[in-house]
């Protein structure tokens, strides 16, 4: 069964990514002014994967970040479904290669500085609703670094 | 003053600016403006991951040194949260091809922070001051909406130069000159850890508002723990220096460390901060800045606490092998790493030093070693002497009772001889085995109403009939020193003239002499000099009879290295043989004295103590004692004081016991029954014709007058009487020296003598003198 099932602290990552302040839901803006956030507000149903793909990127808005948010919005809407090779998304390609950049450069950061010391700050965690807590030290990158593998090994 | 360059030139800048870009080739415009860094301004701003940019920077002269390179960025990241970032700083040369030395400044936050990285020593001498390029780039560190990353400033810091570099060598004959023609981080180059040491003492100086004085204490505490040579340190104070300069020279500082130390409530660390700093500035050598302090402490009167001073220096400035060194070093280290106070640390020295496995003797010859090598006064051995034989002879610790008497010397502000007496009385009073009715009997006894002699008397028969031990008996005689407000060595030089005048009177016995002897010392507020000059004098100014002959020949032996015999045979040809008067011969005697600078009392402390010595220890002849004093008091450049000392640290170290002194005093009073005057003779007699010692003899003498309690005048009885038992010693001397008894003598005085020859009784009589009187027996 080709699914990936998120625990507990990667799906948080994800809901984090999109929903903190200044999160892919903000930085996700089309050509027209209208942030993903916005767009979701107004349609609280709204895929916004299907919104990134169906709008026109806004100028001075960074290619990666427009991506992935529809990329991460996907991967919490995924989380624990069968997606057969047939169904896999159009964007699959790029995904996996965002997603292999981020796995690297924490492979990277982790030998400049190794994740013992790299633990040692905890990291502020944003629910859907906004709610703000905090992920315990030492474990975000890690977290992360899990996450990625799962999803690629769905996506390819 | 440290060097600071920034941004001069771009190399590769792939970064973007804010809020606008001057274009490629102006970018370092964006950070150059040093630090603080005005935030708000020109920024070089990077959103794509592993994007770099680097600048070259102003030239700094090499500051000759590898120490306090620093590079210096302020960034941040735009926001919080999202993507991590890393921004990894560099220092290149070369186009951006030798790496020097790299950071990796993780997860920066949205925070405006000043960060930096201090190059090692390796890394520094890899700097060229030439070439400087500093390179950052932006490395970001997993998913996560995108942030920018913003740098404002970037700067490299060096030491500033300093003159020519010199190589030193360093080594503990290194004057002071020579080092202050360095700059201290030159010469410390050499040695990593110090330089290190020395930027945080400046730092903790400049930054925390520490005093001179903490910092050179650490600076100490750092030389001690670290093994550095004196040389070092001494660099070390004289960096100190250039931040704490007096204007005062060496000889005031020094002055005012002695006197600071001794009578204000300075800490030697405090003193000794002073003096290091005025001691490193000048052109002195250090050995002179030594000897200078050293001989000022000498001369003055020393206390424990100038005696830690002086080890201290010496170890810090000279690193003397001087015996207690290791002790001294520990003393410091202690005071100064681990906040002890010095008395602590003294008392923690003295007990090192006194609870060695060291025998009596040893301890003795160290403290007699002491005065005289060192610094201590002579009073000051004396009662450590004193005290150790009171304590090692009893179960008492040594160091417990050293503890306290320093304990006290330092906290109470007491003399060294008030605090020893207090703890030998301390241990008198905790630790005797004495049976504790004898004890305050005695003590009783002897503070309130009887003379020392007959408490010396008590003493004895104490220890005869009473098995008192020997220790116990020493310990009532301390007590009584103590109880009447004199000093040790004032009461051991009371009771020997006590005997010499009764000895050359004949007037008194010897109870009553010695009791005199205190009365003027106690009553009168008379120093122990004072009292044996009123007793000398009172001697020569009065009419001369055989004392004045004694005196004479005393004086003699004192101030000649002839012995006695000869003495005595040269004083009786002067004053029988041609026609001196005793008065002049006396005069000639006195005037020998005064000429050679010599107080009539010292020479005659010395002699007696030497006489008493012999006597006591029966080691060598009164003789031999004699000759050796005077030998050591003229031909050494020892003061009487010192002499005595050592004559005393004999009587200490001897291996004949009190016990056994008494015992065999004791036992010669009790196994004769002979009158005075036949000990008399016979003491002389024997002294010059038989084969006894002097101390043999003197001893009998001295035994009889005590046991039989009456005094010689008394004995004598009418003058007639007395002129004939005086004229049967003398004559009885001449006869054995001149060798011819019976033979007419000469005119003296207008008296011609007869002839003498011996009776049936063995005493000398007149010739044609039928019998001797019957001999006289005690009033």
């Amino acid at each position: 069964m080709p699914q990936y099932n998120l625990t507990g602290p990667e799906r948080e990552i994800v809901v984090s990514w999109l929903f903190e302040q200044v999160g892919y839901l903000d930085v996700a803006i089309n050509d027209v002014g209208v942030s993903a956030r916005q767009a979701l507000t107004a349609t609280p149903s709204l895929d916004v994967t299907v919104w990134i793909r169906t709008q026109v990127k806004g100028v001075g808005v960074d290619q990666r970040d427009w991506d992935a948010t529809g990329m991460v919005w996907w991967i919490w809407k995924h989380n624990g479904v069968n997606v057969t090779p047939p169904q896999r998304p159009p964007e699959s390609a790029l995904w996996v290669g965002i997603l292999q950049e981020w796995a690297a450069s924490i492979d990277r950061a982790f030998l400049r500085v190794d994740s013992v010391a790299r633990n040692a700050n905890t990291v502020p965690i944003t629910a859907e609703d906004g709610t703000v807590t905090t992920m315990p030290s030492g474990t975000q990158l890690i977290h992360q670094r899990g996450l990625f593998d799962k999803v690629i090994g769905v996506l390819s | 003053m440290a060097q600071l360059v920034a941004p001069n030139a771009d190399g590769t800048v792939q970064w973007g600016a804010s809020p606008s870009d001057p274009g490629a080739g102006l970018r370092y415009s964006m950070l150059d403006e040093g630090f603080p860094s005005d935030d708000s301004g020109s920024l070089c701003t990077e959103v794509t991951d592993l994007e770099y940019m680097w600048f070259e920077c102003g030239n700094p002269t090499d500051p000759g040194v590898d120490t306090g390179h620093i590079i210096r960025i302020r960034n941040r990241k735009n926001d919080a949260a999202g993507q991590q970032q890393d921004h990894i700083f560099r220092i290149y040369k070369g186009n951006n091809v030798t790496q020097i030395a790299t950071t990796t400044l993780s997860n920066v936050d949205e925070v405006w922070t000043t960060r930096e990285y201090t190059l090692s020593t390796g890394e520094a001498a890899n700097v060229d001051y030439n070439d400087i390029e500093l390179y950052v780039h932006l490395d970001e560190v997993g998913g996560g909406a995108g942030r920018v990353a913003h740098v404002s400033t970037l700067e490299f810091e060096c030491p500033a130069a300093g003159g020519a570099y010199v190589t030193v060598t360093l080594s503990e004959s290194m004057t002071v000159s020579e080092a202050a023609g360095r700059t201290p981080t030159r010469v410390l180059t050499e040695s990593e850890t110090v330089n290190a040491a020395l930027v945080r003492i400046v730092a903790k100086i400049v930054a925390e508002s520490e005093t001179p004085s903490e910092a050179v204490i650490r600076a100490i505490a750092h030389v001690i723990l670290e093994s550095l040579t004196p040389s070092e340190v001494l660099i070390a104070f004289k960096w100190l220096q250039a931040q704490i300069a007096e204007s005062v020279t060496i000889s005031e500082a020094v002055a005012k460390i002695v006197t600071k130390v001794s009578t204000e409530s300075l800490t030697i660390n405090e003193a000794m901060t002073k003096f290091v700093q005025k001691v490193a500035p000048e052109s002195v050598s250090l050995n002179e800045a030594v000897v200078r302090s050293y001989a000022k402490v000498l001369s003055d009167s020393i206390t424990v606490t100038d005696t830690l001073s002086t080890a201290f220096i010496k170890f810090v400035f000279l690193d003397e092998s001087i015996a207690t060194s290791e002790t001294v070093i520990r003393v410091v280290t202690k005071v100064l790493a681990e906040s002890e106070t010095v008395s602590e640390a003294v008392i923690r020295s003295f007990s090192k030093v006194l609870s060695e496995s060291v025998s009596l003797s040893e301890a003795v010859v160290r403290a007699v070693a002491h005065i005289i090598a060192e610094s201590i006064t002579v009073q000051e051995a004396v009662i450590t002497a004193l005290t150790k034989t009171v304590i090692l002879a009893e179960s008492v610790s040594l160091s417990e009772a050293v503890i306290r008497v320093v304990t006290k010397v330092l906290t109470e502000s007491e003399t060294v001889s008030d605090a020893t007496i207090r703890a030998v009385s301390k241990v008198i009073a905790e630790s005797l085995t004495l049976d504790d009715k004898l004890t305050l009997t005695y003590s009783k006894d002897v503070v309130e109403t009887i003379s020392v002699q007959e408490a010396r008397n008590w003493v004895i028969t104490k220890l005869i009939a009473e098995g008192v031990t020997p220790t116990d008996a020493t310990i009532r005689s301390v007590t009584k020193v103590l109880s009447e407000s004199i000093t040790v060595s004032d009461d051991f030089t009371a009771t020997l003239i006590g005997a010499l005048v009764a000895i050359l009177s004949e007037q008194i016995t010897i109870s009553e002499a010695v009791v005199r002897s205190y009365q003027k010392l106690v009553s009168e507020s008379t120093t122990p000099s004072e009292a044996v000059v009123r007793v000398v004098s009172k001697l020569l100014s009065e009419s001369e009879t055989v004392d004045d002959r004694l005196t004479l020949t005393v004086t003699k032996a004192a101030l000649e290295t002839i012995s006695i015999q000869d003495t005595v045979a040269w004083t009786i040809q002067k004053v029988i043989g041609e026609n001196v008067s005793p008065n002049d011969a006396v005069v000639r005697a006195v005037t020998k004295v005064l000429v050679e600078s010599i107080t009539v009392n010292d020479d005659l402390i010395a002699t007696l103590i030497g006489a008493l010595l012999a006597i006591l220890s029966e080691q060598v002849t009164v003789n031999e004692a004699v000759v050796h004093n005077v030998t050591k008091l003229l031909s050494e450049p020892l003061t009487p004081s010192e002499v005595v000392v050592r004559l005393t640290s004999k009587l200490l170290t001897d291996s004949i016991t009190v016990n056994e002194v008494v015992l065999w005093e004791v036992g010669k009073v009790v196994s004769e029954t002979v009158s005075v005057q036949d000990v008399v003779l016979r003491a002389f007699t024997k002294v010059v014709n038989e084969a006894v010692t002097v101390s043999e003899a003197l001893t009998r003498y001295y035994t009889k007058i005590l046991t039989e309690s009456i005094s010689v005048i008394a004995l004598l009885g009418t003058p007639l009487i007395t002129m004939q038992e005086i004229l049967t010693i003398v004559d009885s001397i001449a006869v054995r020296l001149l060798g011819r008894p019976g033979r007419l003598m000469q005119t003296v005085s207008t008296r011609t003598l007869q002839g003498r020859g011996f009776a049936s009784t063995e005493r000398l009589k007149d010739e044609g003198e039928l019998e001797p009187t019957p001999r006289l027996t005690g009033a």
